[in-house]
């Protein structure tokens, strides 16, 4: 009974850490530079989810295996008087931006919140059946 | 069962039908939770149970056992269920299988059918404890000798 807690809770963690890869996304979209302040746009993080906990352990749970960068290429936006504006070639004018979507992440942000709380009435139910049968004893 | 005075009260009646009862919801719920936290989890196969199944072998198994006190009652279906020499419930839910709606994403689960055998286990349970309840409550009245 308990073990099937570990199990929803699991899921939990996955679910949170998958939210904040998505926060982070719509939080660097318009993102044009790196960390020490040179000109490379910001991929887009997905969370990939793995069978069994978290460290190896493979009773039943899910766990993030690893975050990866979206490769999909990074789109061009037309802004001549960006400072990062690409200055010659055909993309002359054009800003390479982040390949973060607002709709997609939304999308996902919604899948993840449901997932929670379908995890979270499963922990429910657990709690419910425990105190039932603690309550043949007591 | 070693023949003792409370074993073959503990025994008797629908208690150890109640008993499985509860153990099968138990380890159901333990599948229905490893379904739900896997649900966008790439390549995983949903488990089942066949709760019509485990039910039809439990009933198969108390008409076997009859009335006997003493008398193990033996429940086993398939690949699923099978009682230990301890008389223990093993239950191994199985996959299932492929030929079901297949998701882009290499799974077959439906949400909502997973919330639902969720409350069809919970309510299962609930019934099991509140008749269990009952049959203990008779026993310790029969012990006390008052109503």
């Amino acid at each position: 009974m308990f073990g099937t807690l570990d199990t929803s809770t699991s899921a939990l963690t996955a679910y949170r850490t998958q939210l904040d890869v998505i926060a982070g996304n719509l939080a660097m979209k318009d993102v044009t530079r790196d960390a020490s302040g040179n000109p490379a746009p910001y991929r887009r993080r997905v969370a990939l989810f793995s069978m069994g906990r978290a460290n190896g352990d493979d009773r039943a749970g899910v766990h993030v295996a690893s975050i990866k960068e979206d490769p999909s290429p990074l789109p061009l936006q037309w802004a001549p008087n960006h400072v990062d504006a690409i200055r010659e070639g055909k993309n002359k004018g054009y800003v390479r931006v982040s390949n973060v979507d607002y709709h997609t992440e939304m999308v996902n942000a919604m899948t993840a919140s449901r997932a929670y709380e379908a995890n979270i009435s499963v922990m429910e139910m657990s709690k419910r059946m425990a105190a039932t049968a603690l309550r043949l004893i007591a | 069962m070693n023949g003792s005075f409370l074993d073959s009260l503990a025994n008797r009646g629908a208690t150890p039908a109640l008993e499985k009862m509860l153990s099968y919801s138990e380890a159901r719920l333990a599948m229905i939770s490893e379904n739900v936290a896997n649900v966008h989890t790439p390549g995983y196969r949903a488990k089942q149970l066949d709760a019509a199944g485990f039910q039809r072998a439990l009933r198969d198994a108390l008409n076997e056992k009859g009335t006997d006190a003493h008398k193990r009652l033996d429940v086993s279906f398939g690949d699923q269920v099978v009682t230990d020499a301890t008389g223990r419930l093993s239950v191994r839910p199985t996959e299932v299988p492929v030929e079901s709606s297949l998701l882009h994403d290499g799974t077959n689960q439906s949400i909502e059918r997973q919330m639902a055998m969720l409350a069809e286990t919970g309510m299962t349970y609930e019934l099991a404890t509140m008749l269990l309840n009952g049959s203990f409550g008779s026993l310790r009245k029969a012990i006390r000798g008052t109503v």
